[in-house]
């Protein structure tokens, strides 16, 4: 009996010690893998966009970008983010610069930032130049393809989808609680908060739109009452599609936080950029 | 432990080269299953 005891109590410590270690390395160990590659990408990233730039002779036109939010954090108005030099719209690939072919898989490609997921007293409001707003820890490079292993670098974007600042809806998928968790706080966006991708092209201003607004699909299963997220299966393919015109970012993430068992989803529309103009007269002329 | 070794049948030489082998294949289920397991509470997030 005292031998059955011991027994039982030692696999209970083992246990005990196993699970601590097994949630420990999911929390923060697997985010030490991301941060480092998350860093030598920034790196990486810069010289990548000015080697495009050069390539394609367009103008650095990040720095000329300023937003003007209003004192909830929500877009007003962008000012100096369209006609960057050399951009040129091809109706047949229905691709602007970038081309999806062009950027492979794994690599990093753009960086995307929430400045509203910041604590919005901390929000820098007013007309405010996009590279400087306060966004600490809530920039991250973004990867091509949404693999196991491109996911544990950073967010990913879904190949089969167009590239961000492109027409169509561009799907950017991240983690919610392991990996350094670069979407963990994406059922805290709503309605009208901004969201910004650079690319090699420029800066891409997208604003969160009600989904309550824009959604029409039975499977969804929870929709946000801010008009921030929606939830569905992990299956629902209809999420890659949606909407038709104009130029889309969809995020998706884990939901519930510490499961995989649903998705939570952001749709944003692009308001602008150096694509914004050709884009939306594309659509006005169809 | 050393209980569990000496559990091990054959002699020394044997029992360590069991030993050995039980620790590496330990060690490669914890591998897997805190490589895979973490999918249960976020597998990335991905539509499809």
């Amino acid at each position: 009996m005292r031998t059955l005891f011991r027994s039982v109590g030692w696999t209970m410590i083992w246990s005990g010690l196993f699970l601590f270690a097994f949630l420990g390395y999911q929390l923060w160990g697997t985010g030490v893998r991301t941060d480092l590659a998350q860093a030598a990408a920034e790196d990486d990233l810069a010289d990548q966009f000015e080697l495009v730039r050069a390539e394609d002779g367009l103008e650095d036109t990040t720095a000329a970008v300023e937003i003007v939010l209003d004192d909830d954090g929500k877009v007003v108005e962008v000012i100096g983010s369209e006609g960057v030099a050399g951009s040129a719209f091809d109706p047949n690939s229905r691709q602007i610069l970038l081309d999806e072919e062009a950027v492979a898989e794994n690599t990093s490609f753009a960086t995307i930032r929430f400045p509203t997921l910041v604590t919005r007293d901390e929000l820098v409001t007013g007309r405010v130049e996009a590279g400087a707003i306060e966004t600490e820890g809530t920039s991250w490079v973004v990867f091509e393809g949404t693999s196991r292993r491109t996911l544990k670098l950073g967010p990913g974007h879904m190949i089969d989808t167009p590239l961000p600042g492109q027409p169509g809806n561009a799907v950017i998928s991240g983690h919610r609680t392991t990996y350094s968790a670069p979407f963990n706080r994406l059922d805290e966006l709503e309605e009208g908060d901004p969201i910004i991708v650079e690319t090699a092209i420029g800066t891409h201003v997208y604003v969160v739109r009600d989904p309550g607004t824009i959604i029409d699909n039975t499977s969804v299963l929870a929709m946000d009452d801010e008009g921030g997220w929606f939830a569905v299966r992990p299956t629902a393919l209809w999420v890659k599609d949606a909407p038709a015109e104009g130029a889309w970012l969809t995020l998706t993430t884990c939901h519930p936080e510490y499961s995989a068992r649903q998705r939570l989803i952001v749709v944003a529309e692009l308001v602008a950029g150096p694509n914004h103009a050709v884009i939306y007269k594309d659509v006005g002329d169809a | 432990m050393r209980d569990l070794f000496n559990a091990l049948p054959g002699p020394p030489f044997v029992k360590a080269v069991l030993a050995a082998l039980i620790v590496v294949v330990v060690l490669a289920l914890l591998v897997v299953v805190f490589e895979y397991g973490g999918d249960l509470i976020d597998d990335g997030g991905t539509i499809g």
